[in-house]
């Protein structure tokens, strides 16, 4: 019996069978998504932690009004097994740390919050980790356009 | 912040961002009592060059130069995980050929990266001979690539569905009288490194980790393998023709710093049987799909793509709208999560011991900080 | 008791491993030099070396092959080609007058020379350019064949 067998009844029961949406590995990677409420974050974490995943890492994706939170979790395991779990909110709203949790996220967080500007509650040391602490600007949200201001002469971006 | 809590007897180390031990630029800023350290802060991004905004202002094609410069001593591991990422996403087939091919190379260069690290760390704990003998071997194998990808470093050799160029019998030859001359080679480094004293005084006991530990700060690769964890993506998540292999893959329990020396000196001899392997089934063939459009367009979705490279789980996730760039290009690199821990590991040690755990714990700055 | 000898012991094993190392590197002493004196003797480059590109001289013509269709302006990642052509005849494909290169944001990646449809791009296995300043990597390859000569 996997791992996934085992997991994706509990995930159904616990945070709604509506949520979790299975997907084809061979094509996307990961084998589970799970849609969450960022009010839930901590409750999942401490289940995933408790049943042996690991944090691989945390992005977003900027979708316009609203910020896509993904979380990948893994197995150090075989077979393997890959949950994303997913929380969209609109931009500006803070979501819960994962720091206390799990210390990985620790330093994922920092990046996203580098370059989304995704504040995260709760979290001992929201710094920029990647860019200089004087910048004033997130690099990966689709209204940041790079300019002179930003180091270096920006060449192609029309070019798409 | 830091200032306040500063009392008489501690004080502030910054190790680096110049130090020629902190392999790049890296900022470690220590809190020491006398020789002891009370806190550790790496801090890093000295070298960030916006690896992840080039990636979805261009399209996929022209991003794959950026790959191998974004770990350059794997930059065709990354090459090969890139195109297995975006080959995965569309659905292209890889002829049978350039797949063994690619593993192939892809296999040498986590030797000569491997190399390099076990150079550079003994130069670190204060041997400077192995650093030579390491560096003479390395130097064959960035000949051997240099004959099919025309590069040393920066390769840009694989392509979507497929490689560049053939292997041509340079190559063969080379790697024919490589193999058994590293074989070797290994020989000799366990009997001038592995069994002696000082350097299994400087590494025994020093910088365990857990397992537990270790999953907590999402250590992967060699530094997790230490641990006693038997997890490689290229068993766990089977990619290219390693289902087809048979190697090992070694681990160690203690997961202190000489544990971690001798998985990445095991693991080159698991590398040197991948590659004799291979090179013995090669098939003949095409080495590139035909029919691979030059400005590709994976449908629309997101996609995640994890590879083993020489430093643990190198892990690719795209969101593709349908179009020629895609929406989002995120890149988890290994040495990433492995150097958080040094937050963990360090307080508590000396600060000899502090360039010991850190060399041991291969990280390349520029793939940190991407 | 116990403890004298376990000391003497690690003494000797230490020492002996010592020993084992030091006989490996003098017998690598009287190993051939595996170092070259770079400036005075080079290595060779290989076939296939990737330097800085060039447009390539056709016997047929003497002259370069460019057409000017502009692919590899299109997939340059960095954007550093720009090259421009003219119609001199009218049956004629278009001939580049010239093709301005910037070699200091070049990554050598062969994408250019791998998209030419007419393979008149070639890399160069020059490796020791040198210039005065920033601009001086900014070359027209097209004057650059005209003076390297027939």
């Amino acid at each position: 019996m996997s791992f996934l067998e085992d997991i994706t009844p509990v995930l159904a029961q616990r945070f709604g069978v509506e949520n979790l949406t299975a997907q084809d590995r061979a094509r996307h990677g990961y084998d589970l998504r799970l849609a969450l409420d960022q009010e839930r974050l901590t409750e999942l974490v401490g289940l995933l932690k408790e049943a042996g995943c690991y944090l691989e890492y945390i992005t977003a994706v900027d979708q316009g009004q609203v910020l896509e939170l993904l979380y990948f979790f893994g197995r150090y395991d075989q077979p393997p097994f890959r949950l994303q779990v997913k929380v969209a909110m609109p931009k500006g709203v803070a979501v819960p740390s994962l720091a206390g949790i799990i210390r990985a996220a620790d330093w994922q967080e920092r990046e996203v919050f580098d370059m989304f500007g995704q504040r995260f509650a709760g979290h001992p040391d929201l710094r920029r980790i990647l860019l200089s602490e004087d910048a004033d600007f997130h690099p990966l949200l689709k209204d940041f356009k790079p300019g002179p201001e930003h180091g270096g002469e920006v060449v192609n971006l029309e070019r798409k | 912040m830091l200032r306040k809590t500063l009392t008489e007897d501690s004080f502030y180390l910054n190790l680096g961002p110049q130090h020629p031990s902190t392999h790049g630029v890296l900022h470690l800023l220590l809190k020491l009592d006398g020789e002891r350290i009370l806190e550790c802060k790496p801090l890093v991004g000295y070298s960030h060059r916006a690896h992840e905004h080039m990636g979805q202002n261009r399209t996929y094609l022209q991003f794959l130069p950026n790959t191998s410069r974004m770990d350059y001593l794997g930059g065709l591991c990354y090459n090969h995980a890139y195109c297995l990422a975006v080959e995965k996403a569309c659905g292209i087939e890889v002829p049978e050929r350039a797949r063994y091919i690619r593993t192939v190379c892809a296999e040498l260069n986590r030797i000569s990266s491997h190399l390099l690290w076990f150079g550079a760390y003994l130069m670190d704990l204060g041997a400077f001979t192995p650093f030579l003998y390491a560096f003479d071997d390395r130097e064959d194998i960035l000949a051997i690539l240099g004959e099919v990808t025309g590069s040393r470093l920066t390769y840009s050799y694989c392509r979507f569905g497929g490689v560049n160029r053939d292997l041509n019998q340079n190559f063969l030859d080379g790697t024919k009288a490589f193999i058994p001359k590293l074989r070797k080679r290994l020989k000799d480094y366990r009997t001038l490194v592995t069994k002696n004293i000082i350097f299994l005084n400087r590494t025994k006991g020093i910088g365990t980790v857990s397992a537990e530990l270790a999953r907590d700060w999402a250590l992967t690769g060699p530094n997790l393998r230490a641990c006693g964890v038997a997890y490689d993506l290229r068993r766990a998540e089977p990619y290219s023709i390693y289902p087809e292999l048979e190697f090992e893959i070694p681990t160690a329990t203690a997961g202190d710093c000489y544990d971690r020396y001798w998985v990445r000196m095991a693991e080159m001899e698991q590398s040197l049987r991948i590659v004799e392997q291979a090179l013995g089934r090669l098939p003949e063939g095409p080495v590139k799909a035909a029919g691979v459009p030059q400005w590709i367009q994976p449908p629309a979705g997101d996609y995640h793509f994890s590879y083993e490279s020489p430093r643990g789980h190198l892990g690719i996730y795209f969101v593709s709208d349908g179009g020629r760039v895609p929406l989002r290009m995120k890149w988890r690199t290994p040495s990433f999560s492995n150097l958080s821990i040094l937050s963990e590991i360090l307080p508590g040690t000396l600060v000899a011991d502090t360039i010991a755990i850190l060399g041991s714990i291969d990280v390349v700055i520029p793939e940190i900080d991407r | 008791m116990n403890a004298v000898v376990r000391y003497l012991r690690d003494v000797f094993s230490g020492a002996w491993s010592l020993a084992m190392g030091m006989s490996v590197t003098l017998r690598y002493m009287f190993k051939p030099v595996s170092t070259v004196q770079y400036p005075r003797e080079a290595m060779p480059l290989p076939e296939v070396y990737r330097g800085h590109i060039e447009l390539r001289r056709f016997a047929e013509t003497g002259s370069h092959g460019c057409v000017a269709c502009g692919e590899c302006f299109r997939i340059c990642p960095s954007g550093v080609i720009k090259v421009q052509g003219l119609k001199e005849e009218a049956d004629r494909p278009n001939r580049a007058v010239f093709y301005f290169i910037d070699f200091s944001r070049c990554s050598l990646c062969g994408l250019c020379v791998e998209v030419c449809p007419e393979s008149a791009l070639a890399f160069s296995k020059v490796y020791e350019e040198v210039g005065v300043s920033r601009y001086s990597t900014v070359v027209d390859l097209i004057a650059r064949l005209e003076s390297q000569g027939a």
